[in-house]
């Protein structure tokens, strides 16, 4: 199996700071049958991929993939070897391959989502609850992209999987709660009004609800 | 039943006649912010994320009583003691114990909505804890409206929010007034003549 590329990916992972951090370390990307931008490519992942992932396990590589190219892989039966169906190949190919996103068809990931989803990746969630935090950021994604939602929040998986986006300013301030249970649960802060003391709860499918609305509104007007 | 009764009575591992007593409504808890402490996003507060939801969930979220403990005490007991684990110090935050115990949380049970005490603060001083040591925890009646895992878990990221949103602005610790040495002495004083009193009273009652 020819080995097209063997590198240091370094990536730029986008932080809650705003800048972005480089992250990510060696992935040699070869092919199954020796032709670029066929069907098939397998990446064969290094030593380490940085923030504290088990490079060899295959749903933190889903996520790591999912992250920067929106893709879902198929797992062999070696844990060390993703199947991608699509065709990205060398490093530099990959990159090329975001791009290419868009033209198959793949809907790109907002900046927000993709926070989302290294935040994920970063978090410290019990084992046991890493199911619940995977739901979670998957129904938060969904609803940051279909709400289309920005700015800079704050965004917070807890030990027990549950994540929070918290955008606030000074006394004012709107939270997403969501914890894989088809809810997000939205709590505002007021002068006088604390998170806890308040909120509704709206089923992921449903549409942006009037009251969020109003408060990002008027976060991002007085910004 | 009372949201928390452990505040009641002391929780010092030693017994009544150790450390301060409960912790009384018109103290103030320190916050010890540091290296490894995730904060809002210019550092300057605390965040919903710099408290543990696991320490909270069981009482040990660490607090110092900033009556009770001298700066001496303060840079050898958590500071030195945290730098291993934590890093080196950022700065503290603290919060009134009356603003952190007045927080209360909407939990909808089979009964309907109810508002609650959200949080419990305690003079939890185990081995190896100084006696200014104070504890903060979800309060217990959260804990038994018998909430699903996943309604409990956004109920105490609410609550976490809130918490950091009472807590002051992180200052350096050189801002404090610390009591002396001298101080803390005359509040042991006191606080084993309120045992003395408590008991005093209890036999004129019974």
């Amino acid at each position: 199996m020819p080995v097209l590329a063997k590198s240091s990916l370094m990536l730029d992972i986008p932080t809650q700071s705003g800048k972005s951090e480089q992250r990510f370390a060696p992935v040699n990307v070869t092919t199954t049958g020796g032709v670029l931008a066929s069907s098939a490519v397998n990446l064969l992942i290094g030593a380490s991929l940085g923030i504290g992932l088990h490079p060899t396990s295959a749903s933190d590589l889903n996520a790591v993939l999912e992250y920067f190219i929106g893709a879902s892989l198929a797992t062999t039966a070696d844990q060390n070897t993703v199947q991608l169906t699509e065709p990205y190949a060398t490093t530099e190919i990959s990159f090329k391959a975001e791009r290419n996103i868009d033209e198959h068809g793949v809907a790109s990931r907002s900046s927000l989502a993709k926070i989302i989803i290294a935040e994920r990746l970063r978090s410290d969630v019990d084992a046991e609850c890493s199911a619940i935090a995977d739901a979670a950021k998957q129904e938060a994604v969904a609803i940051v992209q279909r709400w289309n939602l920005s700015g800079d929040p704050r965004v917070m998986f807890s030990d027990d999987g549950v994540l929070t986006l918290q955008w606030q300013r000074d006394e004012y301030g709107v939270a997403l709660i969501f914890a894989g249970d088809g809810m997000a649960s939205i709590a505002f802060r007021r002068p006088g009004q604390l998170y806890a003391e308040n909120g509704i709860d709206v089923a992921i499918n449903e549409n942006i609800p009037k009251q969020f609305a109003d408060a990002m509104a008027a976060l991002d007007r007085d910004n | 039943m009372t949201d928390c009764p452990a505040e009641k009575q002391t929780q010092h591992f030693k017994g009544k006649w150790h450390g301060f007593g409960p912790v009384s409504n018109c103290e103030t808890v320190i916050f010890a912010v540091f290296d490894t402490t995730k904060c809002n996003q210019n550092g300057s507060k605390l965040a919903a994320d710099s408290f543990s939801n696991k320490s909270l969930a069981i009482n040990t979220q660490s607090l110092a009583r900033a009556a009770y403990l001298t700066r001496l005490c303060f840079d050898q007991e958590i500071v030195e003691s945290g730098k291993a684990e934590k890093g080196k110090l950022v700065g503290v935050a603290h919060a009134k114990v009356d603003v952190l115990r007045n927080l209360r949380a909407d939990i909808t049970t089979n009964s309907g909505l109810k508002k609650v005490r959200a949080l419990c603060v305690l003079d939890k001083v185990d081995q190896g804890d100084f006696d200014g040591h104070a504890t903060a925890g979800y309060a217990e009646v959260i804990e038994r409206a018998q909430l699903s895992q996943k309604s409990l878990g956004k109920v105490r990221a609410k609550i976490r929010m809130d918490v950091a949103e009472v807590f002051s602005d992180i200052t350096s610790p050189d801002r404090y007034r610390w009591p002396s040495q001298f101080e803390i002495g005359m509040k042991r004083v006191v606080s084993i003549v309120q045992v003395l009193l408590q008991g005093w009273f209890r036999s004129l009652h019974s």
